[in-house]
Formats: C-alpha cells, structure tokens, sequence
C-alpha cells in the first residue's frame, strides 16, 4: 500500500489571490452600476413606483422580536445533523482516491465502515421522530 | 510562510482573547454562548496553522473533531437556554440569580 | 472475506476483545435509547434503569475479566490501562450505577423523561472511563466532551425546576469556556510536539528535539509547551473545580438533582484526575516544565485548600456545603499531582519509577474514598430529604437514628485527620500528606493539616447538630418540605438504603486495609475472571 499522500500545499499568498480578483470584481461591478446608472436614466419618481415591487408586503413593526422557541429546536436538529457530512465528505473522498480504489477490499471495508456510521445516525433519527420532535405542530 | 504561521497564530490568540473578554462582560445567554464559540474556532485556527506550518496532515482531522464537539456543544447549549427561556421567559443572565451562597 | 477479518486487515492494531468495555457500553446505550423511544408504555419504560443498570455491571465485568492489556498501549495506541485508571474507571461505573439505582425516585417524584435520564448516565460513565483510560490527548478530549454534555442536560433534566435550568446553564457556560482553553492548550502541544499521543509527546520532550516531516529535526520551543500546559491546565481546573476556578460548583451543587451531583462529584472528578496524572506523567520527564509546573499546581492546591475549607465554614445548605468540600478535597488530591511533576527532578531510574508509583496509588485510594465518603453522604441527604438548609438535621437522631449514625460515619471520615484512625478518609490523607512530607513539601503538608483541621469545625457542627441538638418542629417540617409529595418508590429507595449499607462499610474496610484495593488491581492485571 502506498503512503498517505501528503497534499500539495499553495502558498498561502498565491491561493488567495482568485478570492481577491473575484472579489475586486464583484465589487466594481456592484458599485459600478450603482454609479453609472443615473447618469443613463431618468429619474422621475411616483408612488406607485417607490412601493416594494415583487419583495413581499411591506413590513409590519420592527424586526427585532423574539422568535418563535421551536425555530431553535429545529435549527439545533439542523445543526447536528448538519455535521455529519464533515464525516463523509472525508470518506468520499478516500473512496474515490484511486491510488486506494487498487487496493483489494478496500470498497467493501469502507462501505462497511459508512453503513456503521450510518446506523448510528439512524438511531438518533428514530428516537427524534418516535419522540415527536420532528412534528411541527405537536 | 514564517510570517503568514505568525500572524496565523496571532490572529488566533485575538480572538481567543476577544472570546474571553465576550464572556466575562456580555450578559445575554446566546451572546455568551457566541464569545465561547469564539474561543473554540480560535483555537481551532490555531490548530490548523501550526498543521500547515509543520506539514502534518493530522492537525487538519483534529479540527473536524472538535467541529463536531463543537456542534454537539451548540445543540446542548440551545436547549438549556430553551429551558432557562421556559423558567423566566428571558435569557438576561443577571436576573437567572436563584443560586447563591 | 468475512466482516471480522476485512476489519483485522484493515485496522490491526485494534483488536475487538481489547475494546470490549467499550463496545458492551456504547451498546448498552444504544440499546436504553432505542428501548425509550419504542416503549409506548409507561410500564416498559420502569425496565429502563434495570438496562442502564446491567450495562454497567456488564462493563464493570468487561474490565474485571481483564480483556485489556495491562501497561501497554492497544487500539492504535489510543488508550492505555493502569492501575490508575482501571480502578477509577471501575469507581466511575459504582458511581453511576448508585446514580441509576437512586434514578427512579428522583424519576417519579419529578415527573422526568426517565429514557434521557438514563441514557444520559450510562453515557457519562462511557466518557469518564474512555478519558481516565485514554492515551491520546484528542480522545480524551472527545471523551470529556461526551462526559461533560450528559452531565450538562442531567444538571437540567428537570424542566419544571427554574433552579434546575440556572444550574444547567452556569455549568454550560463555563465548562464550554474550560473546554475551549483546553482545546487551545492541546493545540499548542500538538504545534510544540507535533504529536497527541502522550508516549510520543514524553519521548520528543526526552529527547529536546522535534523531528519533521522533511526529515530534518528542530529544536524544541519551551514557551509553546508551558503556554499549551498552563492553558490545559486552566481547562482542567474548570473540570475538577480546583480554585480560584471553582465559582461553578455550589451553584451546580444546589440546583441540581442528587443523582447528578453523586456522578458530578465523583465519576468527573476521577475521570480528569486519571487524565491530569497520565499528562503529567508525560510531561514532568522534561525538568525544565517540571519546575515552572510545580509552582502553578502547587499554587492551586494551596487556593483550593484554603479556599474550599473557608468557604464551607460558613455554608448554611448541605449541599452548598459538600461543594465547597469537594474544592477542599480536590484540592489535596492537587496537592499529590504537584509532588508528582516535581519528582523528577528528585529522584532517578527504577525509584523514580516506584515513587511515581506510590503517588498515583495515594491519589487514587483517595478518589475511591472520596467517592464512598461523598455517596454516601449525599445518598443518606437524599434519602432523608436533607438536601436543604441544615437546620433540618436538628436532632436527627431521635427520628432516624441509622440514617444519622451513617452521615456521622461519612463526617467523620470526611474529616479525616485526628480522629478514629481506621477510616478512608483517615488513611487516604495520611498516604497523601506522608508523600508531600517525603519530597520535602513539609509547608503545604503542614497548610494541609491545618486546613484539615479547619474542616473538622463545618464537618463536626453536622454531627453535632444531629445528635445534641434538640429536635424541634421546623426541622421536621423542612425535611418534610424537601421530599414534597412524599411519594417515593419503595424498590428504588430500598437498593439506595442497601447501596449506603455498603458505602459505609467501605470506609471501614478500606480504613483498616488500604491494600485491599490493589489486590483487586493486581488480580485485574491477570484477568482473574477469564
């Protein structure tokens, strides 16, 4: 078996320059247009055109309430179920290394491995729902 | 490279300390929680650059773990404030002051 | 291929029968969870404590039979068992089991999802026995995380109780707020080291040299080191709470439920205990950490003491009380750790190697006593409805004398220094403070004492209440008012009763044959079941 190949690392003010020229970009065309644009058109404001057009109805009262206690219930299922695909994107991604791929067993081992890890997570999903958690309305 | 690991690191122990501070003077439950947060991705970052600056693989699969405590913490978390939020119908920390010697 | 051989292939160096008390554990927890969630019932959810309950006995077992290799590394070199922390993982499991056993009371009385409840316990014993028997500084983080959010929710499983959630909440935020200076501190010995595995990490401090992955070699930074253990150190602090980091514990004492505060006050103590002794096992082989250590540990056992023993003087609520003890308490054991990290630079080779010895056997006959002691003490409180302020132990005597001779036995033995010799407390901190007078620590030895002393007042002025003081009406009532509802379940209160039976008997035992505990160590290291 081969040794763990050990990633190529960019340096680190080579790998940030796409994110700096994205973001140069992003923000010229932003302000760009922002700028440009009355310059072109002609303002002539009435009410009809000032209302909020296809954004929902206007807002009633302020945004700062309390939210509603069952949002965090489901934000913090989100939450720990999110968490799980830290796992198995690391798993994919040995899985379709192809240096492991020549190994013999290697698939039905870590087939093995994700169906363990799996089964674990599907206990936590039957208790949840047999406990009513997961029924919005209860 | 020695200057992006240092300023890495000293980036890590700001906010680190910027957590801290957040502890000690905030006195909103979810605010608090916050700055905790804080001080575990500052540590993390901590993790990850001394992973890149030695080239060790393993500093970067440490992080994912303490992601998932993290995460796990942060479940646990919001249901106690849910259960404070149920007590007082408020999460002021101030005024949660049964407890005293 | 069959399964078994696919994952000997693939995974070597774990072998499934060196994991076993690990594996019957996690299965026992699985199984109270899915048992929860599939009961319709409220009759088949009353079999829950008897799962939780023989899961661990099962484990209890597991670690009796000895399927671990004894001194030496297994699972990848991912955990490590001694007699440290074989008998503390065992005590942590009693622990937990007196937790389960006190668990159907508390249940009924309070109305509590009784699956989370148990579940939750059998978890906390899985986290402080992976931590006390973990070699690897990331497991053993795992593992206290695990041990710590049980504890969190058990602190706060009672939702109709406002106390019950402040509690909850004081605990969280400051054991997450430990949690993150530890994770800092290992990351600094992981950039200094650059290894989690603690045989790895005493080995480049042995040598003073780091090798890298190109090849080369690189000096050994000292700062990052000290940095990384004060901050971990911090962290355990928090954990164990050691002061001036213990502002935590008798608010937690006092809101939460007695089942919790037995396995707050025992199984996560012993847990970070075993943890802190194989860290610092690992790290004192450098004399340079070895000096620096030594004062800071030092300088928290000598707060802890002081601190502990003052602040419980003047404690009105027994539980409030039994925090500020377990500071005071911890804070000897603290005591036993510093003499630890400054052995190196006293002694060499094979009496190095027989001190270190004797000290971690100190410690840890102290930890099994201080958990009988404190059982016992809270499970006599809870049975008598005495968690409350200690004017309802007035005259206890007259109304419940075998409950008020135990408490008797739990204080005195608590007190330890002076009085009838032949109890644990007595010889646990007789081996600890002859240790600290051997390596030339007479002053805090001496503090030590004085401080034992001091306890002897807030200890005594219980015993002395129960039985000198005459028993007037507004005790009775407030003990009354305490068990409110008065409905309590007859099985579950009968085991506690038999659970305190032998608790006292321990003391006794354990005062007049220290040894005794070893012996079950040694026979464990043969396996003496299998």
């Amino acid at each position: 078996m081969n040794a763990i190949p050990v990633l190529a690392y960019t340096p680190l003010d080579q790998a940030y320059v796409p994110v700096l020229v994205m973001l140069v970009i992003a923000l010229a065309f932003g302000l760009g247009t922002m700028i440009v644009s009355p310059f072109f058109g002609k303002n002539k404001p009435n009410a009809a055109k000032m209302e909020p057009y296809e954004c929902g109805i206007p807002t009633v009262g302020t945004s700062r309430i309390q939210v509603f206690v069952r949002f965090y219930l489901v934000a913090l299922l989100f939450l720990l179920f999110d968490m799980e695909i830290v796992y198995i994107v690391v798993w994919a991604l040995a899985m379709t290394n192809p240096a492991n791929a020549q190994v013999p067993g290697f698939v039905w081992f870590s087939m093995l491995v994700m169906f363990a890890y799996t089964a674990i997570l599907l206990v936590g999903l039957i208790y949840e729902w047999k406990k009513g958690v997961l029924n919005w309305n209860k | 490279m020695q200057e992006i690991f240092v300023s890495n690191l000293v980036l890590s122990a700001l906010l680190f300390t910027i957590g801290i501070l957040g502890v000690m003077w905030k006195r909103n439950a979810i605010s608090l929680f916050m700055s905790v947060e804080l001080m575990l991705n500052a540590a993390n970052l901590a993790f990850v650059s001394f992973a890149y600056q030695m080239g060790l693989l393993s500093g970067g699969i440490l992080v994912l773990f303490i992601m998932t405590v993290a995460a796990a913490e942060a479940g646990v978390g919001l249901a106690i404030f849910i259960s404070m939020f149920r007590a007082k119908r408020h999460i002021r920390v101030d005024e949660h002051d049964m407890l005293h010697g | 291929m069959t399964t078994l051989a696919l994952i000997q292939a693939y995974v070597p160096n774990i072998h499934p029968a060196h994991i076993m008390p690990f594996l019957v554990m996690l299965v026992g927890a699985i199984l109270c969870l899915i048992f929860d969630a599939m009961s319709d019932k409220q009759g088949s959810r009353d079999l829950l404590p008897w799962v939780a309950g023989s899961t661990l006995v099962a484990t209890i077992m597991s670690l009796l039979i000895g399927f671990m290799p004894y001194n030496r590394l297994f699972a990848e070199e991912t955990f490590r068992a001694d007699t440290f922390s074989v008998l503390g993982s065992i005590t942590i499991m009693l622990a937990c089991l007196l937790a389960v056993i006190m668990g159907p009371a508390l249940v009924s009385r309070r109305n509590i999802p009784s699956g989370e409840f148990y579940t939750l316990i059998v978890f906390v014993a899985f986290g402080g026995m992976t931590m006390a028997l973990s070699n690897e500084l990331l497991t053993a983080f795992i593992a206290l995380e695990i041990m710590s959010l049980s504890l969190y929710v058990l602190t706060g499983i009672d939702r109709r109780s406002s106390r019950a959630s402040e509690a909850a909440f004081k605990y969280f935020i400051l054991g997450a707020f430990a949690s993150a200076f530890l994770v800092l501190g290992i990351g600094f010995i992981f950039g200094a080291t650059h290894t989690t595995h603690l045989h790895e990490i005493a080995a480049v401090l042995g040598e003073g040299s780091v090798d890298l992955v190109n090849g080369g070699a690189a000096a050994l930074n000292p700062i990052w080191i000290f940095v990384g253990f004060a901050l971990l150190f911090v962290g355990m602090c928090f954990k164990l709470s050691l002061a001036p980091f213990h502002m935590w514990a008798p608010d937690v004492y006092e809101g939460a439920n007695t089942p919790t505060v037995v396995m707050i006050a025992t199984s996560s103590k012993i847990a970070a205990f075993a943890l802190m002794v194989h860290i610092v096992a690992a790290l004192a082989r450098w004399d340079l950490f070895a000096e620096g250590a030594t004062y800071l540990v030092g300088f928290v056992a000598l707060v802890s003491m002081i601190w502990g023993n003052l602040g419980a003087l003047v404690q009105s609520n027994f539980k409030r009380m039994m925090a500020y003890s377990s500071v005071a308490q911890t804070g000897y054991m603290a005591l036993a750790l510093m003499v630890l990290i400054a052995l190196p630079g006293q002694l060499e080779g094979a009496k190095l190697a027989a001190a270190e010895e004797a000290i971690k056997n100190a410690i840890v006959l102290y930890l099994v006593g201080y958990t009988v002691m404190s059982a016992l003490a809270l499970g006599i409180a809870w049975l008598i409805g005495g968690e409350g302020h200690m004017a309802g132990y007035r005259g206890l005597v007259f109304r419940n004398p075998i409950a008020a001779t135990g408490m008797a036995v739990a204080m005195f033995s608590l007190v330890g220094i002076g009085f009838t010799p032949p109890t644990i407390g007595f010889m646990g901190k007789f081996y600890l403070f002859k240790e600290a007078v051997q390596y030339n620590f007479t002053a805090l030895a001496a503090i030590a004492v004085v401080t034992s002393v001091i306890s002897a007042f807030y200890y005594l002025n219980l015993v002395v209440t129960m039985f000198m003081r005459e028993e007037t009406e507004e005790a009775g009532v407030r003990l009354a008012c305490m068990r409110e509802q008065t409905f309590r379940l007859a099985s579950s209160d009968a085991l506690t009763r038999v659970a305190m039976a032998s608790c006292t008997a321990l003391i006794f035992l354990l005062g007049f044959f220290p040894n005794s505990l070893f012996l079950i160590a040694d026979a464990i290291k043969e396996g003496f079941l299998r």
